[in-house]
């Protein structure tokens, strides 16, 4: 009963696709910000063509996983946004940019469903050990790109994407000492990027919520994932475990 | 009060008493990723009522000798 065009965990081409267009939409918006709605193409059409039924490159446990992940992000994102209404309508909050609230809300319910479809799927661990990756790497590029002409200054800012990929790997040995250290870590950028001003200043004065989502955001969850994958049993089984990687 | 999580499943021991089948190998045959099969062992995931025929047909039992409900949760 073998099946033809069995599932793979490489990308597919809608997958590039999409990623292609987000790539391309943001790029863009360089010239025009209009080019953003390439973006939301590309972000929000596979999960269309997916529920319309026209797209069928997931299994049974992607989609439960997406779909757990769309109503974790309808939850943040919904109260989010009730919060903001609430702020402005009654005076609490000014806010001279709406695109700004509209930005953040976004970012509040593209995360929570990027998070959470990652945990369903991989479980915390790869999930944490996947994210320190993708940070690290994120921050070697900007470094490359932002000192393409200064060698040393590339370098020495490389560097510092070393304990990214030295806690990944720390991360599939020791989770709870890996989910400790990004704890710490993620109150030391707390308080050097100066987060804390949060509750005193405007909110959206440089970008703080922005920062605080997408920076610290997956260093509290990654930490927490760990923690909870390390002390937790995994599920009895009908026979004693083995390695995660057979098959 | 029963809960899903309280299955358990014997899909590993039948995968690894079928020559040594691969999750990879189960997951093509079934039509799904190798992480679904993975999630399915470690019990982290209860599969569908058609997913579970078909990987109970592939090893050619009953979809009761794969998976089982834990003692004592018979009732409500």
């Amino acid at each position: 009963m073998a099946r033809s065009g069995a599932l793979r965990r490489r990308p597919t081409p809608a997958g590039i696709v999409a990623g292609g267009l987000v790539v391309a939409g943001f790029a863009l918006t360089a010239l025009d910000w209009g080019f953003l709605a390439l973006a939301a193409l590309g972000t929000f059409g596979p999960g269309i063509l997916r529920e319309l039924g026209v797209l069928k490159d997931h299994d049974e446990f992607q989609r439960r996983a997406a779909h757990r992940a769309g109503y974790h992000a309808y939850l943040a994102g919904g109260l989010v946004a009730f919060l903001f209404v609430a702020a402005i309508r009654s005076g609490a909050m000014e806010i001279g940019d709406l695109g700004e609230v509209a930005t953040l809300v976004l970012i509040v319910l593209w995360f929570t469903w990027f998070l959470s479809s990652l945990l369903a799927y991989w479980g915390p661990r790869r999930t944490a050990v996947t994210l320190l990756l993708i940070f690290g790497a994120v921050w070697l590029l900007f470094n490359i790109i932002g000192n393409i002409e200064s060698p040393v200054a590339m370098f020495m800012q490389c560097l510092l994407a070393v304990p990214f990929f030295a806690l990944a790997f720390v991360a599939r040995r020791w989770p709870r000492t890996a989910g400790v250290i990004l704890l710490v870590i993620s109150a030391f950028f707390f308080y050097f990027f100066k987060l804390y001003r949060l509750f005193s200043e405007p909110l959206f004065e440089m970008g703080r919520p922005m920062v605080l989502i997408l920076f610290i955001g997956p260093l509290v969850a990654s930490g927490i994932g760990l923690l909870h994958s390390g002390t937790n049993k995994e599920p009895t089984p009908a026979e004693p475990p083995e390695a995660e990687t057979s098959g | 009060m029963r809960h899903k999580d309280d299955m358990r499943n014997n899909l590993r021991r039948h995968r690894l008493h079928t020559d040594g089948m691969t999750q990879q190998d189960l997951a093509d045959l079934v039509g799904v990723t190798r992480q679904t099969i993975l999630s399915i062992e470690k019990g982290r995931y209860n599969p569908s009522v058609g997913l579970a025929l078909r990987l109970a047909r592939a090893f050619g039992v009953s979809v009761e000798e794969l998976f089982e409900l834990e003692e004592g949760d018979e009732d409500g």
